[in-house]
């Protein structure tokens, strides 16, 4: 990371000192920007803030508008996620006094939140000192807090007070009085948590109202939102492959397991049949989640389903058309344009094939694969690859409506093309 | 109920006026109505007759606490805070109470004519040493019996740390307390303590029950034989309760004690076994079904037997939960005797979970689906919460979360009627159910439902550090897909994008190494909406900073649980001295023969049980610093990367170090360590310190040896496997492809192929272009089709002018897409 020549940090010292009301908002803008490109960016915005505010605060050329840009800026710079590092690094040229962090605070406003960040954002840095000052700085700050209650504090303020109290020593006076106010304090957003120490005594009262009202605040819209997003997430196809050849043992067992998903609609059947097809085989490990399934939540004993080692397509096409007898054919092989579907090989291939066939009985849908590009255009690739290299007793472009049409632009064109009793891709 | 035993004989009474006595034995009359009402569950007959005894004794706490007892069991205690609020208001009272009746017995103690004064004016009996004894004993009962219904309705709460907090002390003053009281303390206080997995503590108390539970059955025999008498003495009781009417302090805290303790805390609990987190093992929620308990008073034999059947189930429970598989197996067997002739269903979840436990799934299954497990509504949401957890041990996730959506949907049915009662919530198992949908989810890939449903769990578990972590998790998931955007992690492309500008001579190549999108805040609005907050980097850093705070006092109150140990210990030589004595007055009535061999047998169990258990409590305790460290490990790891994701290098810096200085810390976290450290010292200018972070894998020659082996990989895998636990997968480094965070880590090969790269780069900066050259190299050549290793290569050949190698170089890459702009170069 190459570190920003001190050109550039006069360019930003001049536009600071000349500030004034034609130039506010587009001098803050560019600051800003200057901020969230880097820490960098932001370690040297914050050097021009320290200059301005502490060495030439008595400069009498400078502008009225000067101390609320700066304060404006610094605050900016203090919601970055590195402050503490920009600040850190900004901090190395300057010597840092005792009351050199009131006195930043002061002239730039900050509020009691405010002040505390700066001093938590001096934890990091190697300098002993600067971390013992910024430690002593913040406890005062949080001292003050608990003194005074009406201060407004944001959530990410709250819980960073927290964390500080927590996890320096010697602090349990000030956690017991900084969690006295939290109820006090006004936070808005959840989902909010605090970790607050378990013991006994007074704080026993604080920590079964948090703990109710945590508990009766979960709605139950909340919940039955999140069982319907999780219902849209459930995948038939997923489960059925996890279950393995065993679904499709006999009629009884693959409708048992098809009924736990119903109803079953066209998607639904679309991706089953995509799933099926790209694990024609290699599940031979899976029979043992299906006999626990079975055993769980089957009405009828399962079979030894290590013996199932491919898929039974008869009885998995029979069992769906029991459940769902008016499923339209022609739509699952027009759904089966989904995320995730390939033929991986020609017997898969030969697979969906033999399914479409018991399935229905009439032609292919072409249209569905030649009509129109797909989103998985893989998916479809891989379909066609395979179609065109498959024997006309399994797939024909026989039914072609436009199979004249190019047979005539063949002709027209001079091209010597292969007999007509032989399929081939037509010019769509 | 069991009937009282048989209080001293009643002191003999001085002349009092009849006024007096008639009002006492009125008030006495209706109090025991309300009483018999109670035990006959007409609770609604029950509260008319304590409304009436207020109007006689108004703002009297022991009336009013029974009367919002009994109208809690009325309407199924809808307001549980409500009823919170009147067990303390009455609380307050009864010791302000306590405190007036001492200082007038005080005064009684001076004069007569006082004496007669403070009687009319509060009731107690105008004797000064029955007096005395009635206070302390009606306010030490009273008091006790508040408590423990407190600590009963924030169980139900699933609030068990208050509860426990609450009940605790009343633990460590047992002696003093009603003996059928103090039973009830110890078993709600081993229920409360097993939810928490809080191993020690329940084993105290089942020791402490083992040593006195000869003390229950001796007095059980001795009611025995005064129920006997009774019954040859009055052919047909009336009452239950053989107090003596004019004693009206005893028979209100009589009263109390048999409408609160009793009845409350056993007919409203069902026993359910849960799996409930797929983290730390299993455990056991709610409490046994233990009808026959309130049935005591009639089967006294079955009392005791029950007490047994009891006490060997949390016997079970705890064994489970530490672990210890061989002595629960052997324990289970005993009570499955014991439990023979009735209903076994407990005894059959318990078997199941040992079975799971021991990773017979297909056993465990055949034992969870018994007809009972179907037949309600929260038995079936706990059937399929179990089996969930066993698919998901089976690698079947997709059917795993189909498994939990069923278990929650059963779970909300339960939260259906409004206003949701107190028996609803605690069988409400909805935020444990949750959160094993978003474990699951999380191994699915899909962060943002996970993260619902840590959200939806929250109440529950918002005091465990793994569940932090966890939560953590999604936000780091939703980085690594791509939902989450961060301007710093550069490391998250798979792709290197090359445009073309300009044509002819003039054409120039631009190198995009991090792929244009729009800002994290943008990202979180375009596809988060109203749940944004739950995945964002910065909320993460808050989730991990919260498990860190919650893991590091597990180590202080490891020291508070020791001294609490011997405390425990202390008391249970006080009941071991108690018991030795009341065994010495039983032995007096029998022949000591049978009594002495008895009193051996049982010494010799005691002495067994304490060793297994102790045995058992030190294996649980390192399996759960085991734990503890890995969960450190991964807080500090991912709580390192995220800071590195946010820039704030300095953090990211100091947290590196701090995981480094962790003791027993895995190779592959110091590894990790090691390079998110070099990292942030690029970051902040500081390349030779960076280049000392990595030259730790230095060895002669200018070879890296391998940062760990295969054997690591391996040893985390089964160590996974054994626990049952989920994997606390090791963040992706920065530098590294961006591998799924739920497959398989870096191999070593690979990390040693970050670290030349690494090394590459940092002379790369400090101007060694040789060094840089042959380091990067080396990387290119362990990781060939890492976009950030041809980057480096790349990048280090234009540093040495070799423009034409460098554009070969991204020709032969995969990743690499060219595309072609009609833009001019400018400048």
């Amino acid at each position: 990371m190459i570190p920003f020549n001190s050109a550039v940090a006069e360019d930003v010292r001049s536009l600071v000192q000349g500030v004034d009301d034609s130039t506010f908002d587009s001098t803050h803008r560019e600051l800003c920007q200057l901020a969230d490109c880097s820490p960098d960016g932001c370690s040297l915005l914050l050097q021009v803030c320290l200059d301005e505010v502490l060495l030439n605060a008595d400069v009498a050329k400078s502008s009225r508008l000067k101390p609320e840009l700066l304060s404006t800026v610094f605050k900016y710079c203090l919601d970055k996620p590195y402050f503490s590092t920009s600040f850190c690094e900004a901090l190395k040229t300057v010597h840092v006094s005792d009351m050199f962090l009131v006195k930043l605070s002061n002239e730039l406003n900050l509020s009691a939140g405010e002040r505390v960040g700066v001093g938590l954002a001096l934890s990091d840095s190697g300098n002993l000192g600067l971390i013992t000052k910024g430690q002593k700085f913040s406890i005062a700050e949080i001292e003050e807090i608990c003194a005074n209650p009406a201060h407004v504090l944001t959530n990410d303020q709250i819980h960073d007070i927290v964390v500080f109290l927590h996890q320096t020593d010697g602090l349990s006076k000030h956690m017991d009085s900084f969690t006295n106010i939290i109820s006090l304090l006004n936070v808005k957003e959840m989902p909010f948590y605090v970790p607050a120490p378990i013991k006994e005594g007074n704080a026993r009262p604080t920590i079964s109202s948090r703990h109710m009202e945590l508990y009766t605040g979960s709605l139950d819209d909340d919940f039955d939102s999140l069982l319907s997003e999780i219902g849209k997430e459930i995948s038939m196809a997923d489960i059925i492959t996890e279950l393995g050849y065993g679904c499709t043992s006999d009629i009884a067992h693959c409708k048992e397991i098809l009924s736990l998903f119903e109803p079953l609609d066209d998607m639904g059947i679309s991706k089953l049949l995509g799933a099926v097809v790209c694990t024609h085989v290699g599940l031979g490990e899976a029979h043992n989640t299906y006999s626990t399934f079975m055993s769980a939540v089957g009405n009828s004993q399962p079979s030894d389903s290590s013996q199932f080692t491919a898929w039974n397509i008869d009885v998995l096409v029979d069992s769906i058309n029991e459940i769902a007898p008016r499923t339209n054919w022609i739509t699952v092989v027009e759904n089966l344009d989904h995320e995730g579907f390939c033929i991986p090989d020609e017997a898969a291939f030969c697979l969906l094939m033999s399914i479409y066939s018991r399935a229905c009985k009439d032609p292919f849908p072409l249209h569905a694969v030649c009509g129109s590009l797909w989103k998985n255009t893989e998916g479809q690739l891989s379909f066609l690859k395979h179609a065109v290299a498959a024997p006309t007793d399994t797939f024909t472009f026989k039914h072609c409506s436009r199979k004249m049409v190019s047979l005539s632009y063949a002709r027209q064109s001079g091209l010597v093309l292969p007999g007509p009793s032989r399929g081939f891709m037509p010019t769509c | 109920m069991e009937p009282k035993e048989a209080p001293p004989p009643p002191p003999p009474q001085s002349p009092s006026s009849t006024e007096e006595e008639g009002m006492l034995s009125v008030t006495a009359a209706m109090a025991r109505d309300a009483a018999v009402l109670f035990q006959s569950r007409r609770y609604a007959d029950c509260a008319e007759v304590l409304a009436q005894l207020l109007l006689k004794k108004e703002g009297d706490p022991k009336v009013l606490h029974n009367m919002a007892i009994a109208e809690s069991f009325l309407d199924g205690c809808p307001d549980p805070k409500k009823l919170l609020e009147i067990l303390g208001n009455v609380k307050r009272r009864s010791e302000e109470l306590a405190c007036a009746s001492r200082q007038q017995t005080d005064s009684a103690n001076g004069t007569g004519n006082s004496v007669s004064s403070g009687s009319r004016g509060s009731g107690i009996i105008p004797l000064i040493s029955a007096a005395n004894n009635a206070t302390t004993y009606g306010d030490e009962f009273d008091t006790t019996i508040i408590t423990f219904n407190t600590a009963v309705i924030l169980y139900h709460l699933h609030d068990y740390e208050s509860a426990l907090s609450i009940l605790d002390p009343l633990y460590r003053n047992i002696e003093p307390i009603d003996e059928t009281t103090a039973l009830h303390v110890c078993f709600l206080l081993l229920d409360i303590t097993l939810a928490l997995q809080d191993a020690s503590n329940a084993a105290d108390i089942i020791q402490y029950l083992e040593r006195s539970f000869g003390v229950v059955s001796a007095t059980n025999q001795n009611e025995n034989a005064n129920t006997a008498q009774q019954q040859s003495a009055q052919p047909k009781p009336s009452a239950k309760i053989s107090t003596p009417p004019d004693s009206d302090s005893n028979t209100c805290a009589g009263g109390s004690e048999n409408l609160s303790a009793g009845n409350f805390s056993d007919d409203t609990l069902e026993f359910e076994s849960f799996y409930s987190t797929l983290d730390g093992g299993n455990q056991n929620l709610g409490r046994p079904i233990l009808n026959d308990f309130s049935r005591a008073s009639a089967d006294l034999a079955a009392t005791a037997a029950d007490l047994k059947v009891r006490l060997q189930i949390y016997k079970v429970r705890l064994l489970l939960l530490t672990r210890n598989l061989k002595v629960a197996k052997r324990e289970l067997k005993v009570l499955m005797n014991m439990a023979r002739g009735r209903d076994s269903s407990t005894e059959l979840l318990l078997k199941s979970q040992l079975e799971y436990a021991r990773g017979n799934y297909r056993k465990a299954v055949k034992l969870l689906s018994t007809p009972n497990n179907r037949s309600e509504q929260a038995m079936l949401a706990m059937f399929y919460n179990n089996l969930g957890c066993i698919l998901h041990q089976q690698r079947s996730i997709q059917t795993s979360v189909w498994c939990f959506s069923k278990a929650l949907k059963y779970s909300l049915s339960l939260r259906s009627e409004k206003p949701c009662k107190l028996t609803a919530i605690s069988q409400d198992k909805s935020c444990l159910i949750s959160y094993n949908c978003g474990i699951q989810h999380l191994m699915c890939g899909k962060p943002l439902l996970a993260a619902r449903c840590f959200r939806e769990a929250m109440p529950l578990l918002c005091n465990r550090s793994l569940f932090w972590l966890r939560f953590a998790e999604c936000s780091l998931l939703a980085l690594e897909k791509g939902i989450l955007t961060s301007s710093g992690a550069t490391s998250c492309n798979d792709e290197i994008e090359v445009d073309v500008m300009g044509s002819g001579k003039w054409r120039h190549l631009v190198i995009n190494p991090v792929k244009p999108s729009h800002s994290s805040e943008s990202g979180e609005e375009v596809s988060l909406d109203k749940y944004g907050n739950l995945i964002s980097l910065r909320f993460a850093r808050q989730c991990l900073l919260n498990a860190q705070i919650l893991l590091d006092p597990s180590t202080k109150e490891n020291l508070v649980i020791a001294s609490g140990t011997e405390e425990s210990n202390q008391t249970s030589l006080q009941g071991q001295k108690g018991s030795g004595q009341k065994n010495t007055t039983n032995t007096d009535s029998k022949p000591p023969g049978p009594a002495l061999t008895n009193a051996n047998g049982e010494q010799k169990g005691i002495s067994n049980l304490n060793v297994t258990l102790q045995s058992s409590l030190a294996l649980y305790d390192d399996i759960c610093r085991k734990e503890n460290l890995k969960i450190k490990q991964a807080i500090l790891g991912d709580l390192a990367f995220i800071e590195l994701c946010l820039q704030n290098h300095l953090k990211a810096l100091s947290i590196a170090k701090l995981l480094q200085q962790l003791p027993e810390c895995s190779r592959m976290y110091v590894f990790l360590s090691h390079v998110y450290a070099a990292e942030a010292l690029c970051a902040l200018n500081r390349p030779k310190e960076a280049a000392e972070q990595l030259t730790v894998y230095l060895r002669d020659g200018d070879d890296i040896e391998l940062p760990y082996s295969i054997e690591n990989c391996e040893k985390a895998l089964v160590e996974k496997d054994s626990d049952g636990e989920d994997s606390v997968a090791p963040v992706v480094t920065k530098l590294s492809s961006g591998e799924s965070q739920y497959s398989e880590s870096l191999k070593p090969e690979e990390a040693q192929g970050v670290l030349y790269i690494d090394l590459g780069m940092t002379a790369a900066v400090q101007g060694e272009l040789e060094q840089a050259n042959y380091m990067v190299s080396r990387g290119v050549a362990l990781l060939p089709n890492n976009p950030r290793a041809v980057l480096a290569s790349v990048y280090v050949d234009l540093l040495q002018g070799k423009a034409q190698e460098a554009i070969a170089k991204l020709r032969r890459c995969r990743t690499v897409r060219f595309r072609r702009h009609s833009v001019a170069v400018s400048s």
